[in-house]
């Protein structure tokens, strides 16, 4: 009962991290159909600026808000300078977006070395908590992790289906040419999408450098858990990123629980499983 | 590179098959060669457009023609730190040797690999096929030196100095005559554990903990000949990837009726499970394989300190306060050369790195700096016959080519200052090499 539980937790606290990754990649591509191949060296530049600027100021928090805007500014960068001209070309998209990881992960490797880093969160998230079932104590940073994915979800999802702006930016995806029509800068506001689905990936980034290391390889191991996760739930669904997450780490964590070796299997076979049965994803709309 | 799955009207195939490739590519594909960050100019890049490379920055007074090594290194990767601490083991090396040997001065072409088998022999194949080497000194993990011993078998010009891997069959399984190890192997360095646990330690009851490839399949093979015989316990084994970060739900299943689990993970690998271990309340006594707290896990950036102290485990290097042959002598010169660059204590690869690689060049100077001319005979002549005093020990071959050694168990401690450090329990004198080359034992052997 007590592994159970633990196990299912595990795969909870795990979902968090990975939707927090995911839910920028899927606002990018619901909001502009561009699929960034670049997102999981955001994650790992995000960890390695978060670790930096923690060691130099000892702030955890100003190391995270730091990460949060450098990578948020990179991704705008990189779209305007690089993306805008063949947003409509998926290939092109893809190949260029898998060139800024190649060189970003080099750089990185350069500056960082192959060492594994952490980034050590303050005291008053560290520890465990009694959960008061089955005499469970859980790490207080994990539960933190989950309380923040749902924060951002929920933020997220009001933000695009309450908000003006989020109302122009469905619009933009619709017809971009009767929003600019209208008076609306269409390029701002696909920058300003750019900008917080790139910060997402730092933020978790960030925050996920401090439960695993963060080392070379880390970058295309979360770009493709990010990638089954948003697959799994239906491209550009911040619902369906949480809910792929969700079973992308309950299954990963009771794979690993009982049955480690064919864990990476397990999840990809989820993955197959519902495109099998959902090519769009479990809440995608058919292409 | 795969075909790419048809276009079709749903983009997400363009994604998955493009990271899949990416995925294929990101192991190995790319030749940015490193040095390594924190020994400043002092490895040597090897830089495909400019075969030409610097002499070293303090030429030698040799006269004769410049000596071309091969090394191959897992800058990348979990051993990434231990890799580093490696290549200080080779500087202690040249700095002895004046970079020269039997009058020729000496080059070194490292390349850098990511412990796995493919890429080690890829990274070989570079140097043999372009650079022209007749030596190389590499690699450091196990599955790599698996690789690397095969490679050797279709290369008889080449000689292979191992530089810090630990698998078993390495050097059992058909050895090949141009592989030398001229340090003991995993399954020898845990042996004297197994024993030391029932006895010593009371432990009847163990589960197992390891990374599922060839160097903790040693491990674990080692430990678990040793305990199994004496009468031990095996309650459950688990396997995780090697670079596997994720431990909370390993930990969560391990059973709750065992003495000890006894645990080989290395490098990254290592902190993430020591750090992950306290916060998942893991209550039973950790027996360590002989890389879970070497230097480069204690003395990492991880929450490590409550799980660590403690841990009994056993390899083939003294602890720092051990006073046994020239042990002392070489963390003096470790410290004095890299100062607060380095570890406080220098960790196995260290050790190995500059045990194998001075063995190197003792066996050129015996051959006289002959090596490209006979294809290495005399070198590997003179290898077979060389004996030495090394910092942990006398280091001689055996008919493998395999050297056999004393090993050591310890225990994490706490220092006078605070600081982690270990603390001798027992030393296996002599410890032989196996007769089964340990594959993956999920049972007693």
């Amino acid at each position: 009962m007590r592994q159970v539980l633990t196990i299912a937790l595990n795969g909870m606290t795990v979902a968090s991290l990975y939707f927090l990754v995911a839910s920028g990649l899927t606002l990018i591509f619901g909001m502009m159909r561009i699929v960034n191949l670049a997102h999981g060296a955001f994650y790992l530049l995000g960890g390695y600026v978060a670790f930096s600027v923690l060691r130099a100021s000892d702030s955890w928090s100003v190391g995270l808000l730091v990460a949060v805007v450098t990578v948020g500014m990179l991704g705008v960068v990189m779209h305007q300078v690089l993306l805008r001209a063949i947003e409509h070309e998926d290939m092109r998209v893809a190949l260029v977006t898998i060139g800024v990881s190649l060189i970003l992960a080099d750089q990185l490797l350069v500056h960082y070395g192959g060492v594994a880093y952490s980034v050590v969160p303050p005291d008053f998230l560290r520890g465990g908590v009694e959960l008061g079932v089955a005499d469970i104590v859980y790490p207080r940073y994990r539960i933190f992790i989950l309380a923040l994915a749902i924060v951002v979800g929920i933020a997220l999802w009001l933000f695009i289906t309450r908000t003006r702006f989020g109302m122009i930016i469905r619009a933009g995806v619709d017809d971009r040419d009767m929003v600019s029509a209208t008076g609306i800068n269409v390029r701002i506001v696909f920058a300003a999408v750019f900008f917080i689905g790139s910060a997402l990936a730092g933020l978790a980034g960030a925050v996920g450098g401090g439960a695993f290391s963060l080392a070379p390889g880390t970058d295309v191991e979360y770009l493709l858990y990010s990638l089954i996760v948003v697959i799994v739930g239906g491209m550009g669904s911040i619902a369906g990123a949480a809910i792929g997450a969700l079973l992308v780490g309950l299954v990963s964590q009771f794979a690993l629980g009982y049955m480690p070796e064919i864990a990476s299997i397990l999840t990809f076979g989820l993955m197959i499983a519902v495109l099998a049965v959902r090519p769009q994803g479990l809440l995608g709309r058919a292409a | 590179m795969r075909q790419h799955a048809r276009i079709g009207r749903r983009l997400w195939a363009v994604p998955i098959a493009l990271a899949l490739v990416l995925a294929a590519c990101q192991s190995g594909d790319d030749d940015a060669e490193l040095g390594t960050p924190d020994l400043e100019g002092q490895v040597e890049e090897d830089d495909d457009e400019d075969a030409d490379d610097d002499a070293p920055d303090d030429a030698t007074e040799a006269d004769g023609e410049e000596l071309v090594i091969g090394r191959i290194s897992a800058l990348e990767g979990a051993f990434a730190a231990g890799a580093e601490d490696g290549e200080r083991g080779v500087q202690m090396v040249l700095e002895e040797f004046g970079h020269e040997v039997a009058g020729r001065p000496i080059r070194t072409i490292v390349e850098s690999s990511d412990t796995t088998p493919e890429t080690a022999t890829d990274r070989a194949r570079k140097l043999v096929e372009q650079d022209g080497v007749h030596v190389i000194h590499g690699p450091l993990s196990g599955a790599e030196g698996v690789a690397l011993a095969s490679y050797a078998h279709d290369t008889p010009h080449l000689t292979i100095v191992d530089a810090a891997s630990g698998a078993t069959p390495t050097t059992l399984e058909n050895p090949a005559s141009n592989y030398f190890r001229w340090h003991s192997e995993g399954a020898m360095w845990t042996a004297p554990l197994g024993p030391y646990a029932i006895e010593e330690l009371g432990y009847e009851r163990v589960s197992t903990l390891a990374e599922d490839y060839a160097f903790p399949h040693a491990q674990v093979g080692g430990f678990l000949e040793g305990f199994c015989a004496a009468g031990g316990d095996l309650a459950s084994t688990h396997w995780v990837p090697l670079g596997e970060s994720d431990y909370s739900s390993v930990i969560a299943s391990i059973p709750d009726d065992i003495d000890a689990m006894f645990v080989s993970l290395g490098g990254s690998d290592a902190v993430d499970f020591l750090s992950q271990a306290i916060d998942f309340g893991l209550d039973v006594p950790i027996l360590g394989g002989s890389i879970l707290v070497g230097a480069d896990v204690l003395e990492s950036e991880g929450q490590i300190r409550e799980s660590a102290l403690g841990i009994v485990s056993s390899t083939v290097y003294p602890p720092a306060t051990a006073d046994v042959y020239e042990w002392q002598d070489f963390i003096a010169r470790y410290r004095d050369m890299f100062g607060d660059e380095g570890f406080e204590t220098p960790s196995n690869f260290a050790i190995l790195y500059y045990n194998s690689f001075k063995s190197l060049l003792l066996g050129i100077e015996e051959a006289g700096g002959v090596v490209e001319e006979d294809d290495g005979e005399s070198l590997r002549a003179a290898m077979e016959g060389l004996s030495w005093d090394s910092p942990i020990g006398p280091l001689s071959l055996n008919e493998n080519r395999q050297a056999e050694t004393d090993v050591f168990v310890f225990e994490v401690i706490e220092g006078d200052d605070g600081e982690l450090t270990t603390e001798l329990r027992e030393v296996g004198e002599q410890v032989p090499q196996p007769g089964t080359p340990w594959e993956r034992l999920d049972a007693c052997p």
